[in-house]
C-alpha cells in the first residue's frame, strides 16, 4: 500500500514537471517559429547531452545523499590531458581510455574520502574540484600557454563531431545509451537498489549489510568516469582544449536533478525525473536564445523555474 | 694608464647603480583573468620588460575575472608598497575606486583597454575601434565576392552589451559591415562569456533560429573558435581556398588557436586583431614615466597602440608567426602547425 502510494506521488511529481516541461514547448512555440522542429530538438539535446550523461550517475550518487562538486574540473582535467596527450602523438582512443582512467580516480579519491574517511561530501569533493582544475591549468602550462590548439592532429575533432548514420550527432548515442543503462541500474539491479537504501537511512543500511563505503566509491567513479568520458568528448566538438571548459556544471547538473526531483538528503529521485529536468532547463535556455532574450535574463529565469519546480515539489509532499 | 682605466671602471660602475636606483623598483600588475592567453601574455611581457629595460621587479597578481578579487589584489599591492600598479579591469567603477586607492597612499595606477569612470589617470589605449570597423568591411567585401545575391547577415557574441566592448569591437565591426552593404542586416548579439564551449552552445542556438546568418563576430577569439566549432558540427564553417561559402567568421586577440584557422584555406574563421606586447610595453613604460616623474600621475593621458588585423587575404604565414612570437610567446613553427591541424580536402 505504501509502495503505491509513494508511486503515485512519484508520478504525480513527474507531471508537475512534465507539465512545466510542456508549458514551456507551448510557450515557445508561439514565440519562435523555429522552435517547434525536429533539427531544434536536436539542437537542444545536443547541448544537454553531456549533462545528462553525468548526471545519470550524478543522480544515484544524490539518492546516495551525496553529491560530486567536482564534476566540471574532472571534465575539464580530462578535456586537457586528451588534448596534450593527443598532441604527443597518442592514438586517440587510447588517449580517450586513459582519460577515462584517470578520472576514475579522481572518482575514487572522491569516494575513499566521503565512504572511508567520513569527510564532508561538499568538502571532499570541493578539493578534488580546486585540484583538478588547477592541474587542468597547469597541464596547459606545460603546453606552453593558456590552452592546448596548436599541434593537435587533424583528426582530433573527429570522435566528437560525429554523426550516426549522417545524421545523430555521436554524443547524443551515447547519452541514450548512459540514461538505458542507468534506468537499468536504477530498476533492476542491487547498485540501484542500495542506493536507494543508503539515501533512505545509511545506519540501516549499514546494520543490514550493505558495503555503504564499497557503495559510495563505485558510485563517485562511476561520476568521475562519466564526466572525464564527456571531458574527451567536448574537447573533441570544440577542437581544442580550454582547461576552463564545463567552469561551474556541477551547479547546472544538481539543478537538473533537483529539478527532476531528487531529493538532496537522499532516498528519493529517478533518471527519469533528471531528464525531464536537465529538459526544462535546456528547452527554456534554447528558448530564450531564439528569441534573442539577453543572458541576465536567462539566469534569473533558470532560478525561478528552480525556485518553482522545488516549491511545487514540496506542496506535493506536504499533501501526499 | 692603471688609474686612468680604474677611474673608468669606478665611473662607470657609479653610472649602472645610479640608473639602478632610479629604475630599481618593485611595480604591480593586476591582471583581469589569467586563464586567458592574451591576459597571460601581457603579464609575461610586462615582467620580462620591465626586467630587461628598468631592472624592475614586478608583481603579478590574478584578478579572476573578478571585481572583488581585482580591488583585492590591488589592497595586496598597496600593502606590499609597490611603487606603481597597473590594472586591466572592465569594472569601471571598481577600477575608479582602486586608483582612489593607491592614490591615497601615494601609489600612482596606470589603466588599459577600459578606462575608469572618470578620466584621473594615465591609460593605455589599444586602438581595436578601427581595426574592428576595417575587419566589418573585410568580413562583409569577402562575403559578397562570393555571394553577390546573399546580403550580409551578421551575429555577434559579445561579453553582454558591456559599454566598452561596444565601443571598441562590436559597434565598429558592425558599422564596418554596414558601410559595404547598406542592405546587411543585424540578426542578433548574444553573450558568449567570452567562452568557446558556451559560445559553441549559443551559435547552435542561433544558426538554428537563423540560418540565414552569414557573418559571425565573436568579441574574442574564443567566442569566434566557439562560433566555428558550433558551424562546424551542423555542416558550415567551410571555405573554399578563401572563398567564403557558408560564412565569414571573424575574432579578436590574435591567439594562436585563433592564427591556426585563420590560415587554413578551408576553414571559415578568417581574421582577427590584437595587441599584447606594445600594451604591455606601455604599461611598463607609464608606470616608470609616473615613478621616475615624468608622467604626471594625476592627469589623464592616453598611450595609443596599434591592434594589428591578421586575416587570411592580406596577412602571410611568417607575419603571423612573428607576430605569435613577439605578442603570444609562440614557440613553435605556424607553418607546421597549420599544417598538422589543416584537414585535406
Amino acid at each position: 500500500m505504501a509502495n503505491s502510494f509513494s508511486a503515485i506521488q512519484i508520478d504525480r511529481q513527474k507531471l508537475v514537471l512534465l507539465s512545466i516541461l510542456a508549458a514551456i514547448v507551448v510557450a515557445m512555440s508561439f514565440l519562435s517559429p523555429k522552435f517547434l522542429q525536429l533539427s531544434n530538438f536536436q539542437n537542444i539535446l545536443l547541448q544537454l547531452a553531456p549533462l545528462i550523461i553525468i548526471a545519470s550517475a550524478a543522480n544515484l550518487l544524490m539518492i546516495t545523499g551525496n553529491f560530486d562538486l567536482s564534476i566540471g574540473s574532472v571534465l575539464a582535467f580530462s578535456a586537457i590531458m586528451h588534448a596534450y596527450m593527443s598532441k604527443l602523438g597518442l592514438p586517440i582512443g587510447l588517449s580517450i581510455a586513459l582519460c577515462c582512467m584517470m578520472a576514475v580516480l579522481w572518482g575514487i579519491s572522491n569516494g575513499i574520502m566521503v565512504g572511508y574517511l567520513n569527510v564532508n561530501p561538499v568538502i571532499a569533493t570541493m578539493g578534488t574540484m580546486y585540484a583538478a582544475r588547477g592541474f587542468a591549468y597547469l597541464i596547459a602550462r606545460w603546453d606552453g600557454g593558456a590552452n592546448i590548439s596548436a599541434g593537435l592532429p587533424s583528426d582530433f575533432s573527429d570522435f566528437g563531431r560525429t554523426n550516426l548514420f549522417g545524421v545523430l550527432p555521436i554524443i547524443i548515442v551515447f547519452m541514450l545509451v548512459t540514461v538505458a543503462i542507468f534506468i537499468f541500474i536504477e530498476k533492476k539491479t542491487v547498485l540501484g537498489r542500495f542506493s536507494f537504501a543508503i539515501g533512505g537511512n545509511r545506519k540501516a543500511s549499514v546494520l543490514s549489510g550493505i558495503k555503504v563505503p564499497q557503495m559510495t566509491i563505485v558510485l563517485y567513479s562511476l561520476v568521475g568516469l562519466l564526466a572525464g568520458f564527456c571531458g574527451t568528448v567536448q574537447v573533441s566538438r570544440v577542437g581544442s582544449g580550454f582547461p576552463n571548459i564545463a567552469e561551474g556544471m556541477e551547479f547546472d547538473v544538481v539543478v537538473a536533478i533537483v529539478l527532476g526531483g531528487t531529493s538532496m538528503l537522499g532516498g528519493s529521485g529517478s533518471t527519469a525525473g533528471m531528464i525531464i529536468g536537465a529538459l526544462i532547463v535546456g528547452t527554456a535556455a534554447n528558448g530564450l536564445n531564439l528569441l534573442k532574450v539577453p543572458y541576465f535574463y536567462q539566469t534569473i529565469t533558470k532560478g525561478l523555474l528552480l525556485i518553482v519546480a522545488v516549491f511545487a515539489d514540496q506542496t506535493i509532499r506536504r499533501r501526499g | 694608464m692603471k688609474k686612468l682605466l680604474g677611474l673608468a671602471l669606478i665611473a662607470s660602475l657609479a653610472l649602472a647603480m645610479g640608473t639602478a636606483q632610479a629604475t630599481n623598483v618593485t611595480v604591480g600588475h593586476v591582471v583581469f583573468n589569467l586563464q586567458h592567453q592574451f591576459h597571460q601574455a601581457i603579464a609575461k611581457e610586462i615582467v620580462d620588460y620591465g626586467k630587461k629595460m628598468y631592472g624592475a621587479k614586478v608583481i603579478v597578481l590574478d584578478g579572476q575575472g573578478d571585481s572583488d578579487k581585482i580591488l583585492k589584489a590591488v589592497e595586496n599591492l598597496i600593502a606590499q608598497k609597490v611603487k606603481a600598479i597597473s590594472i586591466h579591469s572592465p569594472d569601471q567603477a571598481m577600477t575608479l575606486a582602486a586608483i582612489k586607492l593607491a592614490r591615497a597612499k601615494g601609489i600612482p595606477v596606470v589603466t588599459t583597454l577600459v578606462w575608469p569612470a572618470e578620466k584621473l589617470a594615465p591609460h593605455v589605449q589599444p586602438l581595436e575601434t578601427p581595426s574592428s570597423f576595417s575587419m566589418g568591411i573585410l568580413a562583409a567585401t569577402k562575403w559578397l565576392e562570393a555571394n553577390p545575391d546573399k546580403p550580409c547577415r551578421v551575429a555577434i557574441l559579445d561579453f553582454g552589451k558591456f559599454p566598452p566592448v561596444e565601443v571598441l569591437r562590436t559597434t565598429p565591426f558592425w558599422q564596418g559591415v554596414k558601410s559595404v552593404d547598406p542592405n546587411a542586416e543585424l540578426v542578433t548579439e548574444l553573450n558568449g562569456q567570452g567562452d568557446t564551449t558556451k559560445s559553441m552552445e549559443i551559435t547552435l542556438d542561433i544558426l538554428q533560429a537563423n540560418p540565414e546568418v552569414n557573418i559571425i563576430f565573436g568579441a574574442n577569439d574564443e567566442m569566434a573558435l566557439g562560433a566555428l566549432a558550433a558551424c562546424e558540427q551542423i555542416g558550415r564553417g567551410k571555405m573554399d581556398n578563401g572563398v567564403a561559402l557558408t560564412e565569414v567568421i571573424a575574432g579578436l586577440d590574435g591567439n594562436v588557436s585563433a592564427m591556426l584557422k585563420i590560415f587554413d584555406p578551408n576553414s571559415s574563421f578568417k581574421m582577427t586583431h590584437g595587441a599584447v606586447r606594445d600594451v604591455a610595453r606601455a604599461e611598463m613604460d607609464t608606470m616608470i614615466g609616473m615613478v621616475t616623474g615624468k608622467i604626471d600621475p594625476k592627469k589623464w593621458s592616453e598611450t595609443k597602440v596599434l591592434s594589428v588585423v591578421t586575416d587570411y587575404w592580406n596577412s602571410s604565414i611568417p607575419e603571423a608567426q612573428v607576430f605569435l612570437q613577439d605578442n603570444f610567446l609562440y614557440k613553435g613553427k605556424l607553418a607546421d602547425d597549420i599544417a598538422k591541424a589543416t584537414k585535406k580536402k
